[in-house]
């Protein structure tokens, strides 16, 4: 035997014996265990400190005679952990006057609803050898876990049955991802180790399932035992790390698949955006393998993953995401995110562009625990050439949406004006660079150089308007622009000049709008 | 002992006594003293110490029955006299002296309304020293005496001679036919030699609750339960409230019943298992008094006996252990009303042995 013995209210709580109910009410179950003997109704028989004393049959009437308080007495005598009876059935039950004895005397009296002597045995056993238990838990663990490829929701009901507890999946930081078990408060998502947490009595124990990438949790099966003795907890550890070699076996099953999709879908996608697909029946029977539909009209998104996360294991997460929210579309990975299109049958109107919206908002806040992301929409097209006309958009107002918090990192690309997808699409990785170098000899001067220089383009040339909108005296702004004219050498009335100025201060100011 | 008179005075205590020696059994002694001081009619009644009779024979004479039947319908005179007539015709035997089949409860009480109506004195002894329900608990039964012959009946002139019989067949008889006497009938059993009392029966139990009813009569509110206690030769088991009664209406014979009283002091569970009487008591589930010995539930305020069939829960009382006749602790006799002779599964507890 390992560890503490069991208390009575833990021998409880193990589900095997839950069959028997306190019948003296709930005090007093919080002594130890060491034993399990049988008794005559009539005779105490031997009993020794710490045994629970089980009669395997009573006569009738027993229940209300004073024989059971002379027993509760002797076995208080002996120190008994508590008496065990058959439940009563029928009318029968204690009397009022026998239960206040046993809380008298502090010695719980049990009703064992199922058959005294198979408890009794299991009793004996899981005292004495908890570790014999533990072993035909495992084995039946494993044997129903290896009958099939499991999902993580299909392991946990698996694990449920076997441990007669409910069984849950927590995503990576704790949130429960199945309804039954909420996390304990002292559950630290972090530790990335199997934790066994017992508050108020009740035990819960939850067990990581690493990730592809060492030290990382994907997920954790968590059970609530309720009151568990602490053999039945470490028990319950090693059937959800069975469960966790399941779990990983089916995401490393599902990942084979979705790489084999994603790649398909890639293909498909490259071709649909050079416009290699073609048209006619072919390209159209091409596209429905993979679930697409060319015809109709579509509207695209794109959602733009903010900082560095493997696209491939959360595709499945932003699917039930977009799922939840009854947004139906078609899904691709793409460089920095995904790429996805609703397609109808008739052309979209404002209340449905307005939904999608919100909708996207929402998939936005769904996806908060996984990663940041920012979304762009597209306009609605027809047909295939439409469809990649709507791709471009999306991905043009994702990248707008970037740095954009205050619209939530969503963007439709109707709000967009001109000079700001002028603007996006100057903000390339050649460009930017150039664009700083230009600018450059600037900013270690005095004199807000960049902003009125960005000021006076933006004023059409009119030195007089950027002396307003700055709030300095025209002749300052002369002077800084004879300047600028120095440090640059180039000539503002010079409309090319302008034009590569004009651009790089919006490349610059958009990038870093505190200059 | 010398001779003495029972006269109205005593009758208070005589009541008081022997509703405690009725250990929660054999009637409300309260309506028997009323029959008896009308009987008396202020005269007085001798009460002879059985060594003062020179010799002869005296008979146990009492009711039989139901003691809530007795206590509807009470005797209105000349119940005994033709039953007695049956038995001197039977044995040719004229009595000296009466004694009464039971002390406990009415029937030590009805031994003077006989012994009122005969003109006969009454002998200070008793064949229970105590209220025990059935006739084969009588102590001439106990030690293998007969009971027969022995007759039972009425002032109508209804009467039922048995003889020959063993008292089980005796008891049995008896308390099938009483149904045809209205609920409870006068009895008479067969006479005893004076010269064999002391071993066939027990001596001093009237004197016994005379005593016990005069120390008993100064119970007050205010009085210490543990005082008067010690004064009857009795132990406070438990002073607390009622907590539970459960009366089990199965099975044959008498009612069994439990009642549950909760100490004040410490929480102590006391559980008086009952029949007709209170037959033992669990104090915290052990086993602490049984038969012989006596139990009086006792009325908190007034000190009045509660007999099994009143009480109720709620109740403030006070358990006495008194100490039962010495007689049914002889071997010989002890099964006769030991708890096994109630179907209590228990040897029953002497005092000594408990402390």
């Amino acid at each position: 035997m390992t560890g503490a013995v069991p208390t009575l209210r833990e021998l409880l709580g193990y589900p095997p014996l839950a069959a028997a109910a306190p019948l003296s009410g709930e005090d007093d179950l919080d002594r130890p265990v060491t034993g399990v003997t049988l008794i005559d109704p009539a005779e105490a028989g031997e009993v020794e400190e710490g045994e629970i004393a089980v009669c395997p049959a009573i006569p009738p009437g027993y229940l209300t005679s004073w024989r059971l308080d002379a027993v509760i007495r002797r076995l208080h005598d002996r120190r008994a952990a508590a008496l065990a009876v058959p439940a009563p059935e029928g009318g029968e039950t204690m009397l009022d006057g026998s239960r206040r004895l046993a809380r008298h005397l502090r010695l719980p009296v049990l009703g064992i609803g199922a058959a005294p002597l198979r408890w009794a045995g299991t009793a004996a056993a899981f005292v004495h050898a908890p570790a014999v238990q533990a072993a035909e838990h495992l084995r039946r663990a494993h044997r129903a876990l290896t009958r099939g490829l499991l999902s993580p929701q299909e392991v946990a009901r698996t694990l449920t049955a076997i441990l007669d507890r409910p069984v849950a999946v927590f995503g990576p930081d704790g949130t429960p991802i199945t309804v039954p078990v909420g996390p304990p408060p002292d559950f630290d998502p972090y530790a990335g180790a199997a934790q066994i947490l017992t508050g108020n009595g009740r035990t819960t124990v939850a067990v990581p399932v690493p990730g592809m990438a060492g030290g990382t949790v994907d997920l954790w099966l968590a059970v609530a035992l309720g009151n568990a003795p602490a053999a039945w907890a470490r028990c319950a550890r090693d059937v959800l790390q069975a469960g966790t070699l399941a779990v990983q076996r089916w995401q490393a099953t599902r990942r084979g698949v979705l790489e084999r999709d994603a790649r398909l879908r890639a293909g498909m996608f490259g071709d649909l955006l050079e416009g290699r697909l073609g048209g006619g029946e072919t390209a159209r029977q091409r596209a429905a393998e993979v679930g697409w539909r060319l015809d109709g009209w579509h509207v695209a998104f794109h959602l733009a993953v903010l900082g560095q996360v493997d696209l491939l294991q959360h595709t499945d997460a932003v699917a039930a995401a977009m799922a939840a929210e009854r947004v139906e579309a078609a899904l691709v990975e793409r460089g920095d995110g995904w790429s996805a299109w609703t397609t109808t049958r008739a052309e979209p109107g404002q209340d449905a562009s307005r939904d999608l919206l919100a909708a996207l908002q929402r998939i936005r806040r769904r996806l908060a625990t996984r990663f940041d992301c920012a979304i762009g929409v597209g306009r609605g097209y027809p047909d295939a050439g439409g469809l990649t006309r709507s791709l471009a958009e999306a991905w043009d107002a994702a990248r707008l949406a970037r740095g954009r918090p205050q619209t939530g990192r969503l963007v439709h690309i109707d709000r967009l004006g001109l000079a700001q997808l002028l603007v996006a699409w100057a903000s390339t990785e050649t460009f930017v660079p150039t664009a700083t170098r230009l600018l450059s000899p600037l900013e270690a001067q005095p004199g807000e150089l960049v902003a009125t220089l960005a000021a006076y383009l933006d004023a059409g040339g009119s030195a007089a308007d950027t002396a307003a909108v700055l709030g300095v005296h025209r002749n300052t702004v002369a002077a800084r622009l004879r300047r600028i004219e120095e440090l640059l050498t180039v000539d503002l009335n010079n409309p090319d000049d302008r034009l590569a100025l004009h651009l790089a201060c919006r490349v610059t100011l958009d990038r870093d709008p505190g200059l | 002992m010398p001779v003495r008179h029972l006269g109205e005075p005593d009758v208070d205590h005589l009541a008081r006594g022997t509703a405690l020696l009725g250990s929660g059994g054999g009637g409300q002694t309260d309506a028997a003293a009323r029959l008896l001081r009308r009987s008396l009619a202020g005269d007085r009644i001798p009460l002879l110490g059985h060594e003062e009779l020179p010799g002869g024979h005296v008979v146990p004479v009492g009711i039989v029955g139901a003691v809530s039947a007795f206590t509807e319908r009470l005797p209105s005179g000349g119940e005994w006299a033709p039953v007695l007539a049956a038995i001197e015709d039977r044995t040719r035997t004229r009595p000296a002296g009466l004694v009464s089949i039971e002390a406990g409860g009415v029937n030590g009480v009805v031994a003077f309304v006989a012994a009122a109506e005969l003109g006969l004195p009454v002998i200070d002894a008793d064949l229970q020293g105590r209220a025990l329900p059935r006739l084969d608990q009588m102590s001439v039964a106990a030690l293998g005496e007969p009971l027969t012959p022995l007759a039972i009946g009425d002032a109508t002139g209804r009467l039922l001679v048995l003889d020959g019989l063993s008292p089980r067949a005796t008891e049995r008889i008896v308390r099938s036919a009483l149904t045809e006497f209205g609920g409870w009938a006068a009895i008479v059993l067969r006479p005893l030699p004076v010269e064999l009392l002391d071993r066939l029966a027990i001596t001093g139990s009237l004197s016994r609750a005379l005593d016990l009813g005069a120390r008993h009569a100064a119970w007050t509110r205010d009085a210490d339960p543990y005082e008067v206690a010690a004064s009857l030769g009795a132990r406070v088991l438990v002073t607390g409230r009622v907590v539970e009664v459960v009366r089990h209406r199965s099975g044959v014979g008498f009612g069994r019943g439990s009642v549950i009283v909760r100490a004040d002091r410490d929480g102590v569970l006391v559980r008086l298992e009952m029949e007709n009487e209170y037959l033992l008591a669990l104090v915290d589930g052990r086993p602490a008094v049984s038969t012989p010995d006596i139990l009086c539930v006792l009325d908190r305020a007034t000190g009045l006996p509660v007999p099994c069939d009143t009480v109720r829960g709620g109740a403030e009382v006070v358990a006495l252990h008194l100490p039962g006749p010495a007689f049914w602790w002889r071997p010989e006799v002890v099964d006769a009303v030991a708890p096994r002779a109630f179907g209590l599964d228990t040897d029953p507890i002497r005092p000594e042995a408990e402390r």
